[in-house]
């Protein structure tokens, strides 16, 4: 059996086995799991609206879950997408509200790039402590992870608070550098075709470009690649600043689409579904942006179950989680199966 | 007097996983599932104490939650020898979805619970002891009883067979098994005294000077005890010292609030003092090894 098929056989199988168990949850609730599945689906595929909404809710989790897929694949930890995201966010939203008057073409282009390069830059910087000083680089994100959202945090509160009602935000952007809101009841927004681009890019760079085969092996066999002639340092901190900025694009994305504005909770916990996505697949770009789109039709539904049978959307979640644990005991025994048969034949 | 007390009680919640996670490195585990166990194990304390009105079955909840939760760890990286990483993370972002799912299942309510018929753990009062009632009197029975635990850590650490185990599990396993100590069984041994250690620290979170649950309340605590763990690279004295100097770090922002600076800020420094004192190892260690070669 190839390793390809192998892998794909194992994640699918996983995620039957923890559709059962959530199943199992859900009749912890009093209700057929017949039935709750049912409300999920209907509530997030239901009609042309709830369609929008699942992938409003896509976008950033699969902008995040593509930003840890990519650094995790080079063999480099980054767990500060989520700083990345707030930081970029935030700096957005900043120009946002402190730059008037500039023709939509420009902002627009101005607020992509600037969410780009912070975002990356707040990668790099772990990046390069990790390649250069061999600082551990995921406590260091995570760390990063924390200043950032306390600094935005804190700025939400002092500088950029809001004078327009409720707190724990800055103003409304500069109209300037929205990206409009295709349908009024939902959050999907044009900043999707820019998403579309970005996961574009990002497939072709992992799955048919150079880099993308010498992070793999970078990953696989460190020692091989360097004989190979790649260069492990730069590409670790390509990969990492490349990380960096799709969190930053996902950040940047909800600011200038989605609300307009940055709020304190703007991404509640998006980089953490998206690596969970990105472990369930092993990393690969397509199982991401399948899995990402799963998770939205399940987490949208969740709500509307929670709604409706009262069972909390968190299960949702939880089902994720112990797919990946079915997806990591699957790959060790089967490696144990492997080499069982290797020693015998 | 006020960050001296408010230290020792931070102090507390980082040292007893950083304890707990320096062996786990010792012996070549580095635990990063230490922030789920610590919230799981305060959730489990306060429905444990709800249910019994006793700080007791509390702690014992706490105890059990931990221990299972690190049991799955320790299946998942000891005996199908997963990525640490992947199987950490995954269980940190269980233990944050699955307090929340208990919360409204359980007690109805959204992001946090409180109740009167919860019992706190009691505090230790010494008596009128003049001018030492600031330094001694009124500490949580935890902060005394961490403090045995880190002279018996110190000891078992340097002077016992177990210790050495511990160390040898992780620098050789192979011959550690050849002499006839299971590595596996130390491995576990470490995970197992660990996940007590953390219960401990969850349930000094939730009903040690409170009496309340909060969603996701360990904020960062679990992640600055494997920070110092890291820092200490399984040196008993460098982990503690980190440790101190982290948990310092937190009271002191805490403290600066009442003097008016943003609290906002204030929180960013234990989590810049260690960014500072990561990037400070990695720049000493790489210069000595350009030394030596």
């Amino acid at each position: 059996m190839s390793e390809k098929y192998r892998g794909f056989l194992i994640v699918v199988i996983s995620f039957f086995l923890s559709l059962v168990l959530g199943g199992f949850l859900i009749m912890l609730y009093k209700v057929s799991p017949i039935e709750g599945y049912k409300v999920m689906i209907f509530g997030a595929l239901g009609s042309r609206y709830m369609i929008y909404s699942t992938l409003a809710r896509m976008v950033p989790i699969l902008l995040t879950g593509l930003a840890i897929a990519i650094s995790f694949h080079a063999g480099i930890w980054n767990i500060g997408a989520q700083g990345q995201l707030y930081l970029a966010a935030f700096v957005v939203a900043a120009m946002g509200v402190s730059f008037h008057d500039i023709p939509t073409a420009i902002y627009l282009t101005l607020g992509v790039a600037l969410g780009l390069a912070i975002g990356g830059l707040w990668a790099w910087l772990p990046g390069y402590l990790r390649v250069k000083y061999n600082v551990n680089e995921v406590v260091l994100t995570i760390m990063l992870n924390s200043i950032a959202i306390y600094f935005t945090t804190y700025m939400t509160n002092g500088p950029f608070r809001t004078s327009q009602g409720s707190l724990g935000a800055t103003n409304v952007i500069d109209k300037g550098m929205w990206f409009n809101h295709i349908s009024p009841l939902s959050n999907l927004n044009t900043g999707v075709f820019v998403a579309i681009v970005a996961v574009a890019l990002i497939v072709y760079l992992m799955l048919f470009a150079k880099h993308g085969y010498e992070w793999k092996m970078m990953r696989l066999n460190p020692r091989f690649s360097v004989y190979g002639g790649v260069s492990v340092k730069q590409n670790m901190i390509l990969a990492m600043v490349i990380s960096g900025m799709l969190a930053g694009l996902a950040g940047m994305l909800l600011v200038m689409g989605d609300y307009h504005r940055f709020l304190n909770g703007i991404s509640p916990g998006y980089s953490w579904t998206g690596m969970i996505l990105a472990m369930m697949v092993n990393y690969d770009p397509i199982g991401v942006i399948i899995t990402s789109f799963i998770y939205a039709v399940m987490t949208s539904g969740g709500l509307r179950m929670e709604l409706i049978l009262g069972i909390p959307q968190e299960l949702v979640q939880i089902i994720f989680v112990a797919s990946v644990m079915f997806v990591t005991a699957g790959y060790a025994l089967a490696n144990k199966v492997a080499n069982r048969m290797q020693e015998e034949g | 007097m006020y960050i001296y007390r408010s230290t020792i009680n931070t102090l507390v919640l980082i040292l007893l996983p950083a304890l707990g996670g320096m062996w786990t490195l010792q012996t070549g585990m580095l635990n990063i599932s230490q922030e789920g166990s610590m919230l799981v194990a305060a959730f489990f304390a306060v429905f444990g104490s709800y249910i019994f009105s006793s700080f007791w079955m509390g702690l014992f909840f706490a105890i059990i939650a931990s221990l299972v939760f690190n049991l799955i760890y320790a299946l998942f990286c000891v005996n199908l020898r997963a990525n640490i990483w992947v199987i950490g993370m995954a269980l940190n972002i269980l233990a944050s979805s699955l307090t929340i799912l208990l919360l409204k299942s359980i007690f109805g309510v959204k992001g946090s619970f409180t109740s009167d018929r919860i019992q706190q753990i009691p505090f230790v009062h010494l008596g009128n002891l003049g001018i030492f009632n600031g330094v001694f009197n009124d500490f949580s029975s935890i902060v005394w009883l961490t403090l045995i635990l880190v002279i018996l850590f110190k000891y078992i650490d340097s002077h016992t067979t177990f210790g050495l185990h511990l160390k040898a599990a992780g620098k050789n396993w192979r011959a550690l098994d050849s002499a006839g100590v299971s590595s596996i069984k130390v491995r576990y041994m470490s995970i197992l005294i660990n996940a007590v250690l953390v219960g401990i620290s969850g349930a000094y979170l939730s009903i040690g000077y409170l009496k309340l649950f909060n969603k996701d309340m360990s904020a960062g605590r679990g992640w600055i005890a494997v920070a110092a763990v890291i820092f200490g690279n399984g040196n008993f004295t460098w982990t503690i010292i980190a440790t101190v100097a982290f948990g310092f770090m937190d009271a002191l922002g805490i403290s600066l609030q009442t003097y008016g600076l943003n609290s906002n800020l204030t929180m960013m420094f234990p989590y810049l003092a260690i960014v500072a004192a990561l990037i400070y190892q990695g720049v000493k260690s790489s210069k000595e090894k350009a030394i030596e070669e």
